[in-house]
């Protein structure tokens, strides 16, 4: 009798966590994701990005990242000709870049989001978004046991390059597990893929590996997440041109 | 001299295998080659440059708040140092120094304490680049180190200097001020530097006149000399410079403001500095007067006694995007005072000096002042401002206007130049098409850089193209002598 009425209390738990689960609207969805990507004070990270070229070729690269208030420094490791090479965007319009060779910081305009990332499948613009609700409005367009499927159409105004993203976002932790990217004349450009999904210091949830496909000619990009750092002291000046200079470690 | 250097890459590179085990310590570089020729329609392409390059850059923490840089270059340098000579001794093909020429070069070495005895100092001692403004290439405010216009493809590049530099961090102000105790002058391209003092000639010789104080001589010897040497061609040409002494008060110094106002990145600075290409303090012209026959006068050599006169720079840059487009958007100006300075054309006319000297009360035994010109006179300006976009499919378009050169170092110099280029990537980066062009609007003398960049695998580069002059040799591009085509191979470690 005992076993029977725990059954029954466990299925009206399931089935209530479900029911509030599936009520959840696409605007709550996509903010638990960003929440879940901007869920830490501030976060380091060390990436390696593999680029396989049509004949076999791979590239490496590798930088290390640090993200904090919507701010953002980036420091090349590898390939040796680009180690030194650093970026910091302060706010999404206020973006420098110091150049060892020259040995001058120099500011460079927004219009950077359209080149590719050290030659990867990703862009600029996709290495930096932190909050996709500040420029897409979702739609939801299915759901599963497992995930979530949003829709998010750019809001008018917005400056990002895609027109549109088609995400599916795991229910269990709100992390987004595959990205599909859209040009201004809705054809499809790529495809992100994130797994190996991991939870760090019991609460911040994270992915170790990223594949991005090209819809062109299937080129892709491996990212393999090296190190996660949570939580870091950072001094107040980090983000800054006195930090974006000084050579990495 | 071979020896030294040996030693010291020697030296170099047991420091680099020792400490390479060394936690904090960094070691990179890079290995080059870079081979030109020049386009001849003729069939008369010539390999004229040849240099091969072994860069090596040492980064060193030894504590946790101070860096320690170095960078030098162990060059093997061919044709170029050749140019010139067909001829070559026994003794020197018995001298590998000769016949297989190093160069051993120290680009930066410097240490950098961080915090030092204020939480936001940075202090940087030793040799180092200084490099200030927000324009492309193109600094009009950037005049603490000395101009490297050694290699025109590298044109705007600059070398280091031993220099203090403090930069102290005031929240959203940065100032920066350097003393650069040290003077060192430009280093020059191998070019002929006839012309240019060919152009002086021509530009100074209705000006030349006579004045001994007795106006009957003045016209005999108006006639005898100063007509017969505007028509005589230009033979030897000596420039020789006067360094300024070691003396404290001869070092260069300046301070820097720089902060951001809304979205507007702005700074200010002031220069007292010196002008490294140096102004003709004294021109004489060694005449030697024929014996015989109507022209008296067959070729003038020139000997030419050049200052590095004081300036100061005042300077502004600022650097944003235009709001809306996305377009990046930057400035920079110049006001430069120079020194006032004083250059004398003189008339060496050899044996004629005693006789001149004979005829008027003057003692002329060492030549007599033709002509006076006075180049830094005036104050003037250089400037840069400048536009780029990326559009989609990663289309880069750069563009300048800029006022002065680095090298336009007089009021009267100062000419009007445009800038741009556009590059593309294929391949996921593999392939970099590059075009860029500069034009004077003043010679209307331009120049066409095509390029491509190659990158094959990590760390390797592949970069061939063209550097097309178009303008007589007396214009500012067509100074850079002949059209180029060229061949770099870079991989870097």
């Amino acid at each position: 009798m005992m076993k029977r009425i725990a059954l029954a209390l466990l299925l009206v738990l399931v089935c209530s966590t479900l029911a509030s689960a599936e009520d959840l609207t696409a605007d709550q969805i996509l903010k638990k994701a960003d929440d879940v990507i901007n869920a830490s004070k501030n976060l380091a990270t060390h990436i390696r990005m593999t680029v396989v070229d049509a004949d076999g070729t791979q590239k490496v690269r590798e930088i290390k990242a640090w993200q904090q208030d919507g701010m953002r420094m980036v420091k090349f490791l590898q390939p040796a000709s680009d180690r030194g090479i650093s970026l910091l965007s302060t706010d999404s319009e206020t973006n420098y870049v110091y150049l060892p060779a020259y040995k001058r910081v120099r500011r460079v305009a927004s219009h950077v989001r359209n080149q590719t990332f050290m030659g990867t499948d990703f862009s600029q613009e996709d290495m930096a978004v932190t909050r996709y609700a500040d420029d897409f409005t979702p739609e939801l367009t299915g759901q599963d046991d497992k995930y979530y499927m949003l829709k998010l159409t750019r809001k008018p105004g917005s400056k990002v390059s895609y027109s549109r993203l088609d995400f599916t976002i795991a229910k269990d932790h709100f992390v987004i597990k595959t990205l599909v990217y859209y040009d201004n004349n809705g054809n499809k450009l790529k495809t992100e893929e994130r797994s190996d999904v991991r939870q760090f210091k019991g609460k911040y949830w994270v992915f170790m590996n990223i594949v991005m496909t090209s819809a062109k000619d299937g080129h892709q990009t491996r990212m393999d997440m090296l190190s996660y750092e949570y939580d870091i002291d950072l001094a107040s000046d980090f983000f800054t041109e006195r930090t974006l200079k000084r050579p990495v470690r | 001299m071979r020896l030294r250097f040996a030693l010291a890459a020697l030296l170099l590179l047991c420091v680099a295998v020792v400490a390479a085990a060394q936690e904090n310590l960094e070691i990179t570089g890079y290995v080059e080659t870079d081979n030109r020729m020049t386009i001849e329609s003729d069939r008369e392409s010539t390999f004229n440059y040849n240099e091969n390059t072994l860069a090596m850059i040492f980064k060193a923490w030894p504590a946790d708040r101070v860096t320690i840089y170095g960078s030098f270059q162990l060059d093997a340098i061919g044709l170029d140092e050749r140019l010139g000579d067909d001829q070559i001794t026994i003794g020197q093909q018995q001298d590998r120094a000769e016949v297989d020429p190093v160069r051993l070069e120290l680009d930066e070495a410097y240490l950098e304490i961080n915090g030092l005895w204020l939480r936001n100092l940075d202090v940087r001692i030793g040799k180092q680049r200084i490099a200030w403004g927000t324009g492309d290439q193109f600094n009009p405010t950037d005049n603490l180190n000395p101009d490297d216009m050694h290699d025109p493809l590298q044109f705007g590049r600059k070398l280091a200097s031993p220099a203090v530099r403090a930069t102290y961090y005031a929240g959203p102000v940065t100032i920066t001020g350097v003393v650069v105790p040290l003077f060192d002058p430009v280093l020059l391209p191998q070019t002929d530097i006839r012309p240019i003092f060919e152009a002086m000639f021509e530009t100074m010789a209705d000006e030349f006149a006579i004045d001994t104080g007795d106006p009957a001589l003045d016209v005999i010897f108006k006639g005898m000399m100063i007509d017969a040497i505007k028509g005589a061609s230009i033979g030897e040409v000596n420039v020789h410079s006067k360094l300024p002494s070691r003396a404290a008060k001869n070092a260069n110094a300046g301070v820097r403001v720089s902060g951001t106002v809304g979205t507007v990145d702005l700074s200010a600075s002031y220069a007292y500095v010196r002008d490294d290409f140096g102004v003709p303090k004294r021109i004489t012209m060694n005449v030697a007067p024929l014996s015989t026959g109507m022209k008296i006068v067959d070729e003038i050599d020139l000997d030419v006694e050049q200052r590095f006169p004081r300036m100061q720079v005042i300077g502004a840059d600022f650097a944003t995007q235009i709001p809306l487009l996305d377009v990046g958007f930057w400035g920079e100006a110049a006001y430069y005072i120079p020194e006032r300075m004083t250059t004398e054309y003189y008339l060496d006319a050899g044996s004629l000096n005693a006789l001149l000297s004979t005829f008027a009360d003057e003692d002329f035994d060492q030549g007599l002042v033709i002509a006076e010109d006075e180049p830094l006179d005036e104050n003037y300006i250089k400037a840069v401002t400048g536009v780029d976009y990326t559009f989609p499919g990663s289309w880069y378009v750069n563009a300048q206007y800029i006022r002065g050169l680095p090298n336009d170092n007089t009021a009267e110099a100062v000419d009007n130049y445009a800038f741009g280029g556009v590059d593309k990537p294929f391949f996921h980066d593999t392939v970099k098409p590059r075009v860029f062009s500069g034009v004077c609007f003043d010679d209307e003398s331009w120049v066409l850089y095509p390029q491509v960049f190659f990158y094959p695998l990590d760390s390797v580069e592949l970069h061939a193209g063209a550097f097309l002059v178009f303008g007589e040799v007396d214009t500012k591009f067509g100074a850079f002598g002949d059209d180029l085509a060229f061949l770099r191979a870079k991989v870097s470690f």
